[in-house]
C-alpha cells in the first residue's frame, strides 16, 4: 500500500468512527466554581441513550484535602432498590453506590417535563485552608470500577463512557458561604412515600423465621434511614429484611421511614396471629362453656334419674315338676 | 494509474464503512432500542393549553374561579349555577350580570354589608394518567418504584386507563404489565416520569409488550417452532430470533388475529445447533408500538439446557417477582445459593440482582 493510500485509509477511520452504543454516567454541574466554606451538591445522572438498563455501580474519586462530603442524598433517585447504600470516605477520597429499577429504565420519556435521570446527589463542603491563597481546579471523576447492566435478563455489562466534574475553587472565603443542602433540608417538609410492611417466612432465609421486607423513596431529600417497633418495645434502626424478635406474632408491628429532613411515615401491621388471638380465645372460651353447661345439665338429669321410686323387679316363676 | 488506485481504495473504504455503520444499526435496534410510541400527552398544571386538555391555567387549577384540577373543563366559577358557598358566593343564576338579584360576582343583591370571604383553598392534586392498549380484557397491572399501585381491566379493544393519585411530586418509575387470557404474564414495561407538584400528567399511546410463550426449549434442526402469545387486536407481532454464539438476528412478522391472539410457526431447517433467544414487539394498526416481550430461550440440537432452580428470579415460588424475593437475595449476598445465583457463577451479586429486575412483577 502506498503512503498516500495509508493516510487516506487513516483519515477515514478518524472521521468515521466505529463506536457503537454506550451508556453515559456524568456529573452535573460539569464545571463549577466555589469558595472555601461553600457547601454544595453535585448530581450523578445516566443516559442510556435510548437504551434499557436496569442496574448501576458507581464509584467515584474527589481530591480530599479540598472537598470533603458532609452527605449523600438518594432524593428522587432513579434507583428505587439499593444494593449497597452510598457510602463515603473523607479518609480514601472515595464514594460509592449500587442499585436498580425493577422493570428497568429506558432512557427520557418523550414529552417528560423534568429531568428524571438522577441517580444521587453528593454533598461537599470546601475546606477552609489558609494554604488555599490561589484558585486551584480539582476534579471528581467516576472510578473504573463503575459499571451499568443492561436490562437483558441476563446481566450483561453495558458499554459504558462517565463524564466527571472540574470545580474551580476561588479564592477568599465569602461571608455567607454557599449553603445549598441546609436550604433543601429547611424546604423539605413533605413525608417520604407510602409504603407496606410485608411479613414473611422462608426456610432459606433466617432459618425459617418470621422476618419483615420493606422499601420506600423519598421525592425530596432521600431516606435517611429506617426503625422498627415491635409492640410496645423501644424503637430502634433496622434494615429490610428484618428478623423480628418476637416470633409469636403476637405484637403490631410499626416500620418508620426518616428522610434527611426528619419527616416521618409510619407504617403499621398487625400480624394476622394477633387479630386472631382474641377471637381464639373467645371461641374457645365459648366452647368451654357449652361444654361445661352440657355436661352440668346432664349430671343434673342423671341425679334427677337416681332419685325417682324404682319398681320392684318381676320375680321370676319357678315350677316344680310334680314328679309322678 | 496511483491516483486511479487511491480513488478505487477511497470508494471500498467509503462503501464498507458505510454498510458497517447500517449493519450497525439495524443490530442496535434488534438488541433493545425500539422506539416505542408511549410518551406524555399533555401536562395539565404547566399553565399551557395543550391538545388533550380544555383548558390549563397553570397553579390556579382548581382554584375557584379557574379550570379544574385536570384540565377537563372550567371548574367551580360564578355564572355556572351552582353556589359555592365556600367561595364567597350568596347567589348564582348562570350568568356574570349584575341587576337581576345575584350580582356579576354571584352575591345577593343589594350588596351585603360585610365583605365575602377569600376563596376557599383547595389542595393541589398531583396525579398521572396512563392509558393505552393491553390485550382484550386483560388484567392491566401498575406498579409506582416496583410496588403495584393499581389494577384495571382493559375492555374487548384492548384499552385501559389507570388514574394514580397520592402522588407528592418528584420523579417516578411507572411499571405496566398485563395478565392475558392464558394467565401468561407480560413483561413489566416501565416509564420514568417527573410530575410536579400540583400537576396532572397524562402518559398515552402506551402499547403493552405482548405476551410470548414457546411450546418447547429444546428441538432437533428441522422441527418448527411454536410460538405464542396475545396482543392487541390485529397488531403486527415482529419476531427476533438471535444465535446467542453469533448474535445474528432473524426477523420475522406475523399479524394477530381480532382478539390479539398470533401463533407462529418457525421452520429451524434454516438454523444451526445452537442456543437461541425469542422476543417479540407489537405494532397496533393504530400506530402504537410496544417494546419487546421477555426473551425466552430455545436450544437446537443435542446441548441441554440447565435446568433452573428457580427461574425467572421467583426466589420464594409465589408467582411473584417483588420485594420478598429482593430481600431473599439480599440475604444471600456474596454468598452462594443454588436458587438465587441465577447465572450460575457461583455467586451472588449484581449480576443475579439485575436478572431480578428484569423479571419484576411487583
Amino acid at each position: 500500500m502506498t503512503r498516500n493510500s495509508l493516510f487516506i485509509l487513516l483519515l477515514f477511520l478518524l472521521f468515521f468512527p466505529l463506536s457503537s452504543w454506550a451508556a453515559i454516567l456524568y456529573l452535573e454541574p460539569s464545571s463549577s466554581g466555589y469558595y472555601q466554606g461553600d457547601t454544595f451538591l453535585v448530581d450523578v445522572r445516566i443516559d442510556t441513550q435510548g437504551e434499557c438498563i436496569n442496574t448501576v455501580e458507581a464509584e467515584l474519586s474527589f481530591t480530599n484535602n479540598i472537598l470533603e462530603i458532609k452527605d449523600f442524598s438518594q432524593g428522587n433517585s432513579l434507583l428505587s432498590l439499593w444494593t449497597k447504600e452510598p457510602e463515603f470516605s473523607n479518609e480514601t477520597g472515595l464514594v460509592s453506590f449500587s442499585g436498580g429499577i425493577p422493570g428497568g429504565y429506558c432512557g427520557e420519556l418523550a414529552g417528560d417535563p423534568g429531568k428524571s435521570n438522577l441517580l444521587g446527589r453528593i454533598i461537599f463542603q470546601v475546606y477552609k485552608s489558609p494554604l488555599m491563597n490561589k484558585p486551584i481546579n480539582t476534579r471528581v471523576e467516576f472510578s473504573e470500577n463503575s459499571y451499568v447492566l443492561l436490562h437483558d435478563g441476563l446481566g450483561t455489562k453495558a458499554s459504558l463512557i462517565t463524564k466527571g466534574a472540574l470545580l474551580s475553587i476561588l479564592s477568599g472565603i465569602p461571608e455567607l458561604p454557599r449553603q445549598e443542602w441546609q436550604e433543601l433540608l429547611k424546604g423539605d417538609t413533605i413525608i417520604p412515600e407510602s409504603f407496606l410492611i410485608i411479613l414473611e417466612r422462608n426456610p432459606v432465609v433466617f432459618e425459617g423465621k418470621y422476618f419483615i421486607t420493606f422499601s420506600t423513596t423519598d421525592k425530596q431529600t432521600g431516606i435517611a434511614h429506617y426503625e422498627v417497633q415491635e409492640g410496645e418495645k423501644e424503637w430502634k434502626r433496622a434494615d429490610s429484611p428484618y428478623l423480628l424478635e418476637e416470633q409469636g406474632l403476637s405484637d403490631t408491628i410499626r416500620v418508620k421511614a426518616i428522610d434527611k429532613s426528619g419527616n416521618e411515615y409510619v407504617a403499621e401491621y398487625v400480624p394476622a396471629a394477633g387479630k386472631i388471638k382474641p377471637l381464639f380465645y373467645w371461641i374457645i372460651s365459648l366452647i368451654i362453656l357449652v361444654g361445661a353447661g352440657l355436661i352440668w345439665l346432664k349430671k343434673k338429669k342423671q341425679r334427677k334419674d337416681s332419685t325417682l321410686p324404682h319398681d320392684e323387679p318381676a320375680q321370676e316363676n319357678h315350677y316344680e315338676e310334680n314328679k309322678w | 494509474m496511483k491516483k486511479w488506485l487511491n480513488l478505487f481504495l477511497i470508494i471500498s473504504i467509503l462503501s464498507s464503512v458505510l454498510f458497517i455503520l447500517a449493519f450497525s444499526f439495524d443490530s442496535a435496534q434488534a438488541q433493545s432500542g425500539v422506539p416505542v410510541s408511549a410518551k406524555v400527552l399533555g401536562v395539565c398544571g404547566n399553565g399551557i393549553h395543550e391538545i388533550e386538555e380544555e383548558c390549563d391555567d397553570g397553579v390556579n387549577n382548581g382554584q375557584y374561579g379557574y379550570c379544574k384540577n385536570d384540565c377537563s373543563g372550567l371548574g367551580p366559577r360564578c355564572g355556572d349555577g351552582i353556589i359555592q358557598s365556600g367561595d364567597g358566593e350568596e347567589c348564582d343564576d348562570s350568568n356574570t350580570n349584575s341587576g337581576d338579584g345575584c350580582s356579576s360576582t354571584c352575591l345577593i343583591e343589594p350588596p351585603p354589608e360585610t365583605p365575602p370571604g377569600l376563596p376557599y383553598p383547595r389542595e393541589p392534586v398531583t396525579k398521572v394518567i396512563l392509558q393505552g392498549k393491553a390485550y382484550p380484557y386483560a388484567s392491566v397491572f401498575t406498579l409506582k418504584d416496583g410496588n403495584i399501585v393499581a389494577t384495571a381491566r382493559a375492555d374487548s379493544l384492548a384499552v385501559f386507563k389507570i388514574e394514580i393519585n397520592n402522588l407528592t411530586g418528584g420523579a417516578y418509575t411507572f411499571g405496566l404489565r398485563a395478565e392475558d387470557k392464558a394467565g401468561r404474564k407480560s413483561i413489566t414495561f416501565s416509564l420514568t416520569v417527573t410530575v410536579s407538584s400540583g400537576m396532572t400528567v397524562v402518559i398515552g399511546d402506551i402499547l403493552i409488550p405482548p405476551t410470548i410463550e414457546l411450546e418447547k426449549s429444546q428441538l432437533e434442526k428441522g422441527e418448527l417452532l411454536h410460538v405464542s402469545g396475545q396482543t392487541s387486536p390485529q397488531s403486527e407481532i415482529s419476531l427476533y430470533i438471535k444465535s446467542l454464539d453469533t448474535e445474528k438476528t432473524i426477523i420475522n412478522k406475523v399479524k394477530a388475529d381480532q382478539m390479539g391472539d398470533w401463533t407462529f410457526s418457525f421452520n429451524t431447517s434454516l438454523l444451526n445447533e445452537d442456543s437461541y433467544s425469542i422476543k417479540a414487539s407489537a405494532l397496533s394498526p393504530e400506530g402504537l408500538v410496544s417494546s419487546f416481550s421477555h426473551a425466552l430461550e430455545f436450544v437446537i440440537g443435542e446441548k441441554v439446557i440447565v435446568p433452573e432452580f428457580c427461574s425467572r428470579a421467583d426466589f420464594n415460588k409465589d408467582g411473584k417477582v417483588n420485594l420478598v424475593d429482593f430481600s431473599i437475595l439480599l440475604y444471600w449476598w456474596g454468598k452462594y445459593d443454588v436458587c438465587v445465583d441465577q447465572n450460575n457463577d457461583g455467586i451472588v451479586d449484581l449480576i443475579d440482582f439485575s436478572i431480578l429486575m428484569y423479571w419484576w412483577t411487583g
